[in-house]
């Protein structure tokens, strides 16, 4: 009897087991699914054409043919995002899988008329992460970029990603902007928000093809512009190099960089190595409007020197450090200057500076900040020190030149 | 079932994983949707004012005097009375809780994790687990506790404190924006929910030597479930600020898709989920057994676990029809705490009133 009913509970057990085997309810294999690394958004008239970058998983393995492309571009026209990712399905014999994105693309178009529309299903699917980087392409279609055949890696988007957060922290007018900075930016009124073009030079026909990469100058490049300046979700316009640049230093989003300046006293330029930068806004009242100093920090060494100068002399050296000081806290304040008067919004976050330190005051001020923004006055404190100067002291022809 | 030993190591565990289980993934969300950028100041305050809340149900417990609550309201109350009184007690406030938190469990796997699954799937797996656990006893489920209480707290500050990396401090300022008095508002509604809740902890008393032991027990319950929270919400806001964190339906669970350390050290949302799956099946545990406890002493059942199927499957039942969409569950979370101030405190006050009055003609044992 208790054999009986021992065998009777083990059969039951492994009755029930055999309910594990099925796996999950909803499972998909790798091989039913295409990953999606890359998206971009067109604006249409009516509605959107939504591409997307797929990974070819047959081109990930390592006997790949050269012949194919190792990824697929498919895109699709409709009023949304959604309806147009999954009738892109039509077009591909796997389910899209949105986890991996990196790189979200609008086009001029878009973002003129405002990303917020196509950005609210990004942030609603439960499918796709809140890490992915945003830029809009100039000149170009998002589509056109995404096709893009890019020469150092095989998938582009991932190209495109990574290019993005290695030129940031060497180049100060790029900036790599994550969604979730863009959400916290667009719940904020004493900020504006801005984003990183990128456009294609060269024959960009040509770039779309394989050839691109067929010989070691690629017949098209993509580069990484200055950022993009946008009132609430909408783009204004463009900043140029060095006020794209301006905005990095007093945001606090440089990490390192390159700093030049003419020469104090002979012809030519000099670069530096900005090794660190660091900015603090102080926001204070001038006869009872908003005011702000910036303080800005600056350490670097000598990259380059074209100047005829004795460097062992310091007093050279301390030369080269104002002319520095002064060309930076320039390039800044113009930067600063151009915002105001070109697009008169506050994409350096003043206007929050303001709303952490007078609370009160701002409650009256942030519905017409961008106006108070434009006539505001900025004084720019920097301070710059240059450290080393490489492993040359003087210029090489310094020594043979004839000493005045 | 009944009389089932619980030591209060156990029970501390248990009590503090029934505190965070549903308040956690919504908590930075509610609590910055009114206090904005001071949300983290509502916890302490809410904690502060549960310690005097906690006072008071001493007095209660005090005046249980080693029966057990459902005993408790025949004594005070009359037999019928009674009767009548512990039925709408127990159907309106643990039960209820008991199908909403599995309806809560169903919606965010099925918004956030995975999508595809029938909710009914979800219910049966999770009720299947509580069905047995609760069948076996409260020791059996103090012993998980303590298992399990160690893997979520590992989890947990595995998970938020990686947030450290992302966190902008500046997020906090100003501070007082609007005055105290949208912490003030924020804090009684982290008090009612999950705190006031603790009155169906009153349902252990007799499980402890003196009502003090058992008091000392819910504090240390909250204080560690209060810093979770405050965890929780401090890093959210840390990371996403105040302004984002208010739009999100799972805040908790959003915020950790946001870490990338390193290009190594990411994607490990699912650990939320885990978290808060562990912490659900002990809120949904607790609420059973509490449930049961009280209809069997309504109907002075001999086997109070023949009540078990019974309850589970309606609450299946119930759980697909509690509320018809997300927007009406939102509107409900606004009115939750003041249906929690009922039960979880003007009730017990009266119960502690005509108890006051019944029980001091009659001899002071």
């Amino acid at each position: 009897m208790t054999l009986y009913r021992r065998l009777l509970n083990l059969t039951a057990l492994l009755a029930l087991l055999t309910f594990l085997l099925s796996g999950c309810w909803s499972r998909k294999e790798l091989n039913e699914l295409s990953v999606v690394i890359g998206l971009g958004v067109d604006k249409l008239e009516d509605g959107y054409e939504v591409s997307l970058q797929v990974v070819d998983p047959s081109q990930m393995s390592r006997n790949r043919s050269a012949e194919r492309s190792a990824v697929i571009v498919i895109s699709e026209k409709a009023p949304t995002l959604f309806e147009a990712l999954r009738k892109a399905t039509t077009k591909s014999p796997r389910k899209l899988y949105l986890s991996h994105i990196h790189m979200l693309l609008f086009d001029e178009e878009a973002a003129r008329t405002g990303i917020n529309e196509p950005l609210d299903f990004l942030l609603r699917d439960h499918q796709v992460r809140p890490d992915f980087y945003i830029a809009v392409a100039k000149d170009f279609k998002a589509k056109e970029v995404l096709g893009f055949v890019t020469p150092f890696e095989v998938l582009p988007a991932l190209e495109l990603y990574k290019s993005l957060e290695v030129s940031e922290k060497l180049w100060a007018p790029t900036s790599a902007i994550k969604v979730t900075q863009l959400m916290k930016i667009f719940t904020e009124q004493g900020v504006q928000a801005v984003l990183t073009g990128i456009t294609l030079t060269g024959d960009a026909e040509k770039g779309n093809t394989m050839d691109n990469v067929k010989q070691p100058t690629s017949l098209a490049e993509y580069r990484y512009i200055g950022i993009g300046v946008f009132k609430q979700d909408r783009l204004l316009g463009w900043l140029n190099e060095s006020d794209s640049k301006a905005w990095s230093y007093v945001t606090n989003n440089v990490k390192t960089t390159v700093g030049t300046s003419e020469c104090p006293r002979s012809d030519g330029r000099f670069a530096v190595d900005i090794t660190h930068s660091s900015s603090k806004m102080i926001p204070y009242l001038l006869n009872g409007q908003p005011a702000i100093r910036l303080k800005t920090v600056m350490d670097a060494n000598i990259g380059e020197m074209h100047c005829k100068l004795d460097l062992e002399d310091e007093s050279n050296l301390l030369q080269l450090q104002n002319t520095l000081n002064r060309t930076l806290a320039e390039l800044i304040s113009t930067g600063i200057r151009n915002v105001q008067q070109q697009y008169g919004v506050d994409v350096f976050g003043f206007g929050e500076e303001f709303h952490r330190k007078y609370p009160k005051l701002w409650k009256t001020w942030r519905n017409d900040w961008d106006d108070r923004f434009k006539t505001m006055p900025v004084q720019v404190d920097s301070e710059f020190k240059l450290n080393k100067m490489g492993e040359s002291i003087s210029p090489m022809d310094y020594k043979q030149a004839p000493k005045e | 079932m009944i009389n089932q030993t619980i030591t209060p190591r156990q029970a501390v565990m248990w009590f503090c994983l029934y505190q965070t289980g549903s308040a956690m993934l919504i908590l930075p969300s509610s609590l910055a949707t009114i206090a904005k950028q001071d949300a983290w100041m509502c916890i302490p305050l809410a904690i502060v004012m549960f310690l005097g809340v906690s006072t008071f149900y001493l007095a209660i417990a005090k005046q249980m005097n080693g029966a057990s609550f459902e005993d408790y309201f025949q004594r005070i109350l009359g037999s019928l009375l009674g009767k009548i009184v512990l039925f709408l007690f127990v159907l309106l406030f643990p039960y209820l809780i008991f199908i909403l938190v599995l309806r809560d469990l169903g919606d965010y796997l099925t918004t956030s994790v995975i999508p595809e699954t029938p909710q009914a799937a979800i219910y049966a797996l999770m009720l299947a687990a509580v069905y047995y656990v609760v069948r076996l006893g409260a020791t059996v489920i103090g012993r998980i506790a303590e298992i399990l209480f160690f893997v979520v707290m590992t989890l947990f500050l595995v998970g938020f404190l990686s947030l450290f990396v992302n966190a902008d401090w500046r997020n906090l300022l100003p501070m007082l924006e609007d005055g105290p008095k949208p912490v003030f508002h924020a804090s009684i509604h982290l008090l009612a929910f999950p705190y006031l809740e603790s009155v169906l902890f009153l349902f252990f008393v007799n499980q402890f030597d003196h009502a003090k032991k058992w008091r000392r027990i819910i504090v240390r319950s909250a204080i560690l479930s209060g810093f979770a929270c405050f965890i929780v919400t401090m890093m959210s806001l840390l990371a996403l600020s105040a302004g984002v964190i208010s739009n999100l339906t799972y805040p908790s669970y959003f915020v950790v898709r946001t870490i990338s350390i390193g290009d190594i050290f990411e994607r490990f949302e699912v650990v939320i989920s885990i978290i808060w799956y562990i912490s659900i099946f002990f809120r949904l545990a607790l609420l059973l057994y509490v449930s049961v406890q009280g209809f069997a002493g309504v109907f002075r059942l001999k086997y109070p676990r023949a009540l078990l199927i019974p309850l589970s499957l309606i609450a299946i039942m119930m759980a697909k029809v509690v509320w018809p969409n997300m927007a009406f569950l939102i509107t409900l979370l606004q009115v939750w705490p003041y249906y929690c101030i009922i039960f979880g405190l003007l009730f017990p006050i009266a119960l502690w009133l005509v108890g006051k009055v019944r029980l001091s003609g009659s001899s002071d044992a």
